[in-house]
């Protein structure tokens, strides 16, 4: 990229990989959606790997529906254009946990994933 | 390439010079001034001055201003740049240029002047605003622009060595004119987006303006949305300050010192450097009471290299980081680079004396807000580390020869005003600066 115009040529193309590994105990039943779309829909044994590539400025909004019975759990783990968001950021999501263990909707919401990470790591302010 | 050239500063910065004179920069250190003074013209109309819109064109075409060379020098070495940080105030990462601009919040900033010839609708936001050269201390690596002390000495040195020191013009303070500085006050009024003000002198604590314009920031309610910054030299400690650490939302104040040692004073004559840690331990303590942050603005020279690790020790000890790794380069007689090998060596063998003390490893990433506390020992190591490095792989200039000559020349001016010697403080450099006539 040379110059400021080759940018805005290559913006509207550039998205970025949101990859979500799904690792249940037991097995149980789970609705995954991205953007309110859904991505994955049935009763999860193994670990399942998703991968959606999300445009750069597009909100990332995830949720997780299980159907379980004790002791069955979920444990989601999250990378996002190759940087490490879950658990490490686990504090954000609803309920603030990557050990989904209830019958609730657990979700995890990002609106702008670059300047998100840039003050979740401590850059400094954006002025 | 545009990420080895983009900067976001000139979209949201402006500094005015002691004169009054605007500068597109804080990091330019050309000289270039243009006919733009805070006299004749505002801070929102140097925005969209052509020198403004004409730097943020050459930006945005991937040009390399000459303004930007310092920037451009330290990026060649490795170092973390001003461009480096202004970037990321509009969460830019050089690291991963291209995807963090184009999500940039300030995306449509450089978009809308990449289509209106560099100009912008931004209001400045971050101002370095130099309050005059009226200063207490006369540092021998300082420049009478920046020193009214050092100033009048050099009227005394140019007629000594006048090949190496010029006959400095007395500097106007613009601040010395009320009218000016109610206008630069009430200006601000009208700038709802500043958001950090950083103050330089002279000696900032010493200068009166530093406390009028604070305390009209803190009359007008402004104060409270407004965090500023400033350096000292650690000579001077006052109850005001405390006053204005509890009315502005942030501040932020660099400590000039090059050495725990008495070389300090030699250098930064005429302090104590006894008295210059007190100080330092007051505002230490103050930092314990209130929002204040504090770093050491340290740049060694071929003299105050020599005791580094007292520095780092005090570091350490009082969990206090540098602001980065400076390296002087005027005057360049007193540049580390002169410094002998076996001089070298040892000064090294006190670095890894120190980490080996304390058991320091270098960060594995480049840490480049190093304002963030809760990686202040990953900040105070990198720096340790960074000038480590720095001494084990700099080479001598080519005019190493002659530039020891000027050294000489250099200290043997400034010993003869104040009637001093380099040897009182350094005996252990005797052999080396004999050698080259001293």
């Amino acid at each position: 990229m040379k110059n400021f115009y080759e940018a805005t040529v290559i913006k509207p193309g550039l998205t970025i990989p949101v990859k979500l590994t799904l690792d249940p105990i037991g097995s149980l039943p789970c609705l995954v959606k991205i953007n309110g779309t859904t991505v994955y829909e049935n009763t999860i044994r193994n670990t399942k790997e998703i991968i959606e590539n999300i445009p750069l400025n597009d909100t990332i909004n995830i949720s997780i529906q299980i159907y379980r019975h004790h002791p069955d759990a979920l444990q989601v783990s999250l990378t996002i254009d190759d940087h490490d968001i879950l658990p490490i950021y686990q504090h954000l999501a609803n309920p603030p946990t990557c050990y989904l263990d209830q019958n609730n909707i657990w979700t995890f919401n990002i609106s702008d994933f670059y300047p998100w990470y840039h003050e979740i790591t401590g850059q400094g302010w954006i002025i | 390439m545009l990420k080895d050239t983009f900067c976001s500063s000139p979209w949201f910065h402006i500094r005015i010079n002691p004169a009054g004179n605007y500068i597109p920069c804080r990091w330019d250190f050309s000289g270039t001034t243009t006919e733009h003074n805070i006299s004749n013209t505002g801070l929102s109309e140097y925005m969209n001055s052509d020198v403004m819109k004409s730097l943020r064109s050459d930006l945005l075409n991937g040009k390399d201003p000459s303004a930007c060379q310092s920037c451009r020098n330290e990026d060649q070495h490795g170092k973390v740049s001003g461009r480096r940080r202004q970037l990321l105030k509009s969460a830019i990462s050089v690291n991963n240029f291209e995807k963090s601009l184009c999500a940039s919040p300030h995306w449509h900033h450089f978009e809308y002047s990449s289509k209106n010839q560099g100009h912008t609708e931004n209001l400045p936001v971050d101002l370095q605003i130099d309050l005059g050269n009226t200063c207490n201390s006369s540092c021998i690596m300082c420049d009478p622009v920046y020193s009214s002390r050092l100033n009048t000495d050099y009227q005394k040195l140019h007629k000594i060595e006048p090949q190496l020191f010029y006959n400095p013009e007395v500097i106007i303070n613009w601040t010395d004119d009320p009218t000016l500085v109610d206008k630069f006050v009430n200006e601000l009024e009208n700038i709802p987006s500043i958001k950090y003000i950083h103050f330089l002198g002279g000696e900032t604590l010493y200068l009166k303006s530093f406390y009028t314009i604070c305390n009209k920031l803190i009359e007008k309610g402004l104060a409270k949305n407004i965090s500023i910054g400033t350096t000292t030299n650690c000579t001077i400690y006052t109850p005001e300050l405390e006053h204005i650490i509890k009315n502005f939302k942030h501040v932020h104040l660099g400590l000039s010192i090059e050495a725990v040692h008495p070389i300090n004073d030699y250098v930064r004559w005429p302090s104590q450097v006894n008295s210059v840690v007190d100080v330092m331990k007051k505002f230490i303590s103050l930092r314990e009471h209130t929002d204040l942050h504090l770093s050491l603005r340290i740049t060694p020279s071929i003299f105050t290299i020599s005791q580094i690790d007292t520095i780092f020790d005090f570091m350490i000890k009082h969990s206090i980081i540098a602001e980065s790794c400076n390296l002087l380069q005027d005057p360049s007689c007193l540049r580390i680079e002169l410094l002998p090998k076996n001089l070298v060596d040892v000064v090294l063998d006190k670095i890894n004396k120190i980490i080996n003390t304390y058991d320091l490893s270098r960060p594995t990433h480049s840490l480049v807000n190093r304002r963030n506390d809760t990686i202040k020992n990953s900040v105070i190591a990198d720096i340790i580390f960074e000038y480590k490095h720095l001494l084990e792989t700099m080479q001598e200039p080519k005019d190493v020869e002659q530039e020891r000559h000027n050294l000489i020349k250099f200290i043997k001016a400034f010993e003869s005003i104040r009637n001093n010697s380099i040897l009182t403080y350094l005996p252990e450099y005797e052999e080396f600066l004999r050698s080259y006539g001293y």
